[in-house]
């Protein structure tokens, strides 16, 4: 049953500008020249706003055009970039048009466009399509798609919750078996790289926990959320409800899971290694909810894309093999020589395991870059999920 | 009424992938080889469809398998989207969709987690459903078995809860698809109370089935769908005749005769659904009229009979018997004095019979005086064309007139529903008769408008 919005228009507007606003606001830290975490011009965050506010611009009037929506997108990213470039040249000379700043551009305007629902799907009549009883009448497609989740969280809540006990029923130890994998993996580290390969790092044991824990949080969720769509099929054939649900409950049942593990080994490697938790341990939430969301819109952009292409979890498998390498998770990030520190960016995972790194063991406070670039990872990743999900949501009862 | 459900020039295109690509491996090497190419041919499941649904009708769609009836239904549900034209329900509502029953069910959760699960899959609360819970279990009969894993539930027992928990859903819309199918014979009668009870309250019911009887029961508009294209739209009779017809005139082997032709008819009634024009090929009967004629004559119509044609309109069906009863023993009564004439001018003549045989009254409130007692009465396709009241006034006058042992042979609707009988104005701008076939009014009622006549 569908389960019908009520908000009024003007709020919807008025979310869907605020959450606009944040996330280009967050992407053009990336926007500039960068080499690693350290370089970022200070002086430029003063000109930000400015940036961000004509692109906005450029693309809400490229979007107020009546030609079709490809001709459409095309137009607006490219008044776009050309704006943020003459932009970026007036404010910081021949610097401000780099390359890759272009690049982020480009990247940026194709998701701000992707996200924009189409207007002419908001009739303000009373007779709406029966996919937007929901809430069809939001600007963004992560807006849409957030309140329509909300709507029905209670399917959400009780698919993870069957998820968790299909696991564990009927089995003896139950949940200790599911502790035993990190453990394992942790010894196994442990002896190659400290007593083999005789690699002296301080505190290995507890650095190690805790990529490891984040790292099998985020990859085991994409997996799953990979295939959310495509073994689902069933339901999804015979009844409507927010099809974004799927993927979204394999990561919160990976999320209950990391959250169980952490709860057990987290205390325990503080006692080890007397470490006290100050008060950067309390950015965890904060980091956890940005990687809780840069996983969502992974698993949708995966989900959306295997049910399409099914070898894409083949290719995940792989993908996630070499991601787990160009993450500091076994080895110092510190260590690394500054001109091999690039793989590392490309990891989404790698701010937020530098992260807890740092508030846990190290107890100091993240540098802001670091978190600039988790911020980031975070929203592009949800927002283009977001995106491209919905654009194409309506075509998987074909497909399956 | 407010439209809750509206279809407008809906067409849904689904395609037919031959060398599947589901992979990108073989979309790759499509690009080399030709032969691993994928190729698709179009299957158009629905063709410019319109329909509108108001708050409280109850619509049943039918046809033959592959006419597009479930596209229908997961159109309005928001299952697929349409290809061209616009699905469009009233803000506000809630669409319950019962396409399957126990969806999301898994075999090795309890009963009651799967309640909670299958009613939050159709987006219920948590409050709400623990409010529903004590219901459903009622309703499901399965109180101790809550607790028991699914797979261990029989299939008979897994269908009622499906069902216990669709039953107390309370959307505005229901869409059902052919859940009658399956069960015994108390789910299906269980099924069927729901269901009026639905309609009692005022929802709008969409209803997509084979079996007739259920279609009955419950529906009160039907649309008929072949290969896509809406055929039919209107009462539920109408739309089972046409159904048939399409069956008939499809089908290599001819149909079994419907029940509600006379089972006195000692022949198969090919011609019983052949569409009404004059002269049809082909058939046991070439003409109109020769049906009521052979089923009095098997009632036992002697030309020394005495018979009163209600509704004699221009003849066409009274030739037969104006030529086999002895003069005057004819009677023929209508409202519409040009086309009794026309009749006379043209059908008597065509056949050459002289009209002194035949005696014709021709007056607006059934006014019978001056007869002889009748023997046999007949009013074949007059009663669609006049309102309920009308009709209580002809079996008034009619009976009145009858000799003692004379019978009055009525066709009759199921549905007393004066709407039923107004004509309907096609999209294609053709006019239909909701009936112009044989229906049922159910006995009861026809007996008390004897006895309110008799008295």
């Amino acid at each position: 049953m569908t389960v019908p919005e009520t908000r009024s228009g003007a709020a919807k507007v008025a979310r869907d500008v605020a959450l606009a606003l944040v996330s280009y606001a967050a992407g053009y830290e990336l926007r500039f020249p960068a080499s690693g975490f350290h370089a970022i011009h200070h002086a430029a965050v003063r000109w930000l706003p400015l940036l961000v506010a004509a692109q906005i611009a450029a693309l809400a009037l490229a979007g107020r055009d009546k030609r079709p929506a490809a001709a459409r997108t095309i137009a607006a990213v490219a008044i776009g970039t050309l704006a943020g470039a003459a932009a970026g040249w007036f404010l910081f000379g021949r610097e401000g048009v780099s390359r890759l700043a272009l690049a982020g551009d480009v990247i940026l305007l194709c998701l701000g466009a992707l996200a924009t629902l189409p207007s002419e799907r908001r009739p303000a009549s009373d007779m709406i399509s029966p996919t937007q009883l929901d809430g069809g009448g939001g600007v963004l497609a992560i807006s849409t798609g957030l309140s329509a989740i909300y709507r029905y969280r209670e399917l959400l809540k009780n698919l993870v919750l069957k998820d968790l006990k299909l696991k564990y029923r009927g089995s003896v130890f139950g949940f200790l078996w599911s502790l035993l994998n990190p453990l394992v993996m942790i010894l196994v580290y442990l002896v190659a790289f400290k007593y083999i390969m005789a690699i002296r790092t301080e505190g290995f044991v507890f650095l190690l926990l805790v990529g490891i824990l984040a790292w099998t949080f985020f990859a085991n969720s994409a997996s799953m959320g990979a295939g959310a769509i495509v073994d689902n099929s069933g339901l999804l054939k015979t009844v409507y409800f927010p099809r974004a649900i799927l993927p979204i409950a394999s990561v919160f049942f990976n999320l209950a899971q990391y959250l169980l593990t952490a709860a057990v080994f987290l205390p325990l490697m503080l006692i080890i290694y007397q470490v006290r938790p100050g008060p950067p341990a309390l950015l965890f939430p904060v980091f956890l909810l940005l990687q809780l969301a840069m996983t969502i819109g992974i698993a949708l952009a995966l989900a959306a894309g295997t049910a399409f292409f099914r070898d894409i979890r083949h290719l995940l498998e792989i993908a996630l093999m070499v991601m787990f390498w160009t993450t500091p998770i076994v080895y110092d990030y510190h260590r690394v020589p500054a001109a091999w520190r690039w793989p590392i960016l490309f990891s989404p995972l790698s701010p937020f395991v530098l992260t807890y790194q740092d508030i846990f063991y190290y107890a100091k406070w993240p540098e802001p870059q670091t978190a600039a670039v988790a911020i980031v990872y975070a929203g592009v990743a949800l927002i283009g999920g977001f995106a491209l999900f919905t654009r194409v949501q309506g075509q998987f009862t074909e497909q399956l | 009424m407010r439209a809750v459900i509206q279809l407008d020039n809906v067409s849904k295109r689904y395609w037919l992938r031959r060398n599947r690509s589901g992979e990108l491996k073989v979309r790759f090497l499509g690009l080399l080889h030709k032969d691993r190419r994928e190729t698709r041919d179009e299957l158009w499941a629905l063709r410019d469809v319109s329909i509108t649904i108001g708050q409280g009708e109850s619509v049943g769609v039918i046809g033959r398998n592959g006419s597009g009836k479930s596209t229908l239904l997961k159109l309005v549900a928001g299952i697929h989207e349409p290809t061209s034209g616009d699905v469009r329900v009233a803000r506000g509502t809630r669409v319950g969709t019962l396409i399957e029953l126990g969806v999301g069910f898994h075999p090795e959760l309890s009963g009651r987690e799967n309640v909670f699960l299958n009613a939050a899959i159709h987006g219920l609360t948590r409050p709400a459903i623990e409010a529903l819970y004590p219901a459903i279990v009622d309703y499901a009969g399965l109180r101790d078995f809550m607790d028991v894993p699914l797979k261990n539930y029989s299939s008979g027992m897994q269908m009622r809860l499906g069902f216990a928990v669709a039953a107390n859903l309370d959307p505005d819309i229901l869409l059902l698809d052919e859940i009658f199918a399956v069960g015994d014979e108390e789910f299906q009668n269980q099924c069927r109370r729901t269901l009026a009870q639905f309609l009692s309250a005022g929802k709008t019911i969409l209803f997509v089935s084979h079996a007739a009887a259920s279609v009955r029961a419950v529906c009160h508009r039907v649309c008929l769908l072949e290969h896509g294209r809406l055929l039919y739209d209107g009462g539920v009779d109408g739309g089972f005749n046409a159904y048939h017809r399409l069956m008939l005139t499809s089908s290599p082997a001819p149909s079994p005769v419907p029940a509600v032709q006379a089972t006195a008819l000692s022949s198969s009634a090919e011609a019983a659904g052949e569409p009404w024009h004059r002269v049809t090929v082909g058939g046991l009967w070439d003409e109109l009229g020769e049906l009521q004629f052979d089923f009095l004559k098997n009632q036992g119509l002697l030309p020394s009979h005495y018979l009163l044609d209600v509704g004699c309109g221009s003849l066409r069906g009274g030739i037969h018997f104006i030529r086999y009863l002895d003069p005057g023993h004819y009677i023929g009564f209508d409202c519409d004095e040009p086309l009794v004439r026309a009749g006379i001018e043209i059908e008597l003549a065509r056949v050459k019979l002289d009209p002194a045989r035949a005696t014709f009254i021709v007056n607006d409130n059934f006014q019978l005086d001056g007869l002889p007692p009748i023997d046999f009465a007949f009013a074949q396709e007059l009663f669609p064309e006049i309102p309920l009241t009308t009709v209580i006034t002809c079996i008034a006058a009619v009976v009145k007139k009858l000799a003692p042992g004379g019978r009055f042979y009525v066709t009759y609707f199921e549905d007393p529903n004066p709407a039923e009988t107004a004509p309907v104005v096609q999209p294609s701008g053709v006019v239909t008769h909701p009936d112009m076939f044989p229906y049922h009014l159910n006995f009861e009622v026809l007996e008390v408008m004897a006895v309110i006549a008799r008295a």
